[in-house]
């Protein structure tokens, strides 16, 4: 690859680091995991990098979100067992996000609280479509390419994913 | 509009994705039935919970600088594999002198199986006339 090409991978890629990290993040629910999955993605990022005639940010960003996504996704098959003991590891999973946020322990109870364990609890695919529509506000046509489905999933998800976070909230909260 | 259907289109409504003929009638809706009100309500609140509460990371200073350097030796290993441009060139070049040797070789060999077949023919054939009179003559 000339210098050139690095620059403008780095050009591309680098400004969505915490976007990716983020997507990462919520997809594995730990920081390592998050952390190799984006570095694996970027590794992948750069080897399709020839293919990618991208122009704005957006895309640069829904791109690589893309490889992130698909990344985790590999990952976690790949992990199921272990995935599978910590999704159902309620204590320690709690514990660990009481960890990761300090200001978690005072409000443990709170909605704050309620919520980011909603979230945590939500399958995968469903996880993904609130992350990239609520904290990175993708349309639903990025989505769609980001996820790999139709639009109309996109919508019928993201429409599942909000009905089961009110009724954790509501469950939890009793405030409905 | 009915309510399920209210229910399926009321996230493509709250997230600005629905065409105005399905956006006029859902608001239409809206106004008629105070239930949809509430349910809208509602969802318009979890969406600003969401977005207001859920922690937007940033990616660690150690994974930017793996990412950077993973890049950099990467890009390092496929420009080696890559052979330099002159070197490139004089591949090239020998390939073409000896395409167009096996061409020229081809050439001439074609040429010189023409004209050993007309050879063999006119051979074969004065043979085989003079089988012919043989045979005839006997």
């Amino acid at each position: 690859m000339e210098s050139s090409e690095l620059e403008r991978f780095e050009a591309v890629v680098l400004p969505h680091l915490d976007a990716a990290y983020t997507l990462a993040r919520y997809l594995m629910r730990n920081d390592q995991d998050a952390q190799d999955v984006v570095q694996d993605a970027s590794l992948r990022a750069l080897r399709y990098f020839r293919g990618f005639r991208g122009a704005g940010s957006g895309e640069g960003r829904a791109w690589l979100l893309a490889i992130v996504r698909n990344t985790a996704h590999t990952w976690r098959q790949r992990h199921r067992g272990d995935t599978l003991t910590a999704e159902f590891d309620e204590e320690r999973h709690s514990e660990a996000v009481a960890h990761e946020h300090p200001e978690a322990a005072a409000e443990a109870r709170s909605e704050h609280a309620a919520l980011r364990r909603a979230i945590d609890e939500l399958a995968p695919d469903f996880r993904e479509v609130i992350v990239l529509r609520e904290l990175e506000g993708l349309s639903y046509k990025e989505i769609s390419d980001v996820a790999g489905v139709p639009v109309g999933t996109v919508m019928s998800r993201l429409s599942r994913a909000r009905r089961r976070l009110e009724e954790a909230l509501c469950a939890e909260t009793e405030d409905c | 509009m009915t309510h399920p259907a209210f229910e399926g289109l009321l996230d493509a409504y709250l997230d600005g994705e629905l065409a105005a003929p399905d956006r006029v009638e859902l608001e239409a809706h809206l106004r008629a039935c105070p239930d949809c009100s509430r349910l809208e309500q509602r969802r318009r609140a979890l969406s600003v919970a969401v977005r207001e509460q859920l922690v937007r990371f940033s990616a660690p200073e150690t994974l930017r600088a793996r990412v950077r350097a993973g890049a950099r030796a990467e890009a390092g290993r496929t420009a080696r594999r890559r052979v330099p441009y002159w070197s490139t060139l004089a591949v090239a070049a020998s390939l073409a002198v000896v395409a167009l040797g096996s061409r020229q070789l081809a050439l001439r060999g074609a040429a010189g199986d023409a004209i050993t077949n007309q050879v063999l023919a006119r051979w074969m054939g004065g043979r085989s006339r003079l089988w012919h009179t043989a045979g005839g003559s006997t």
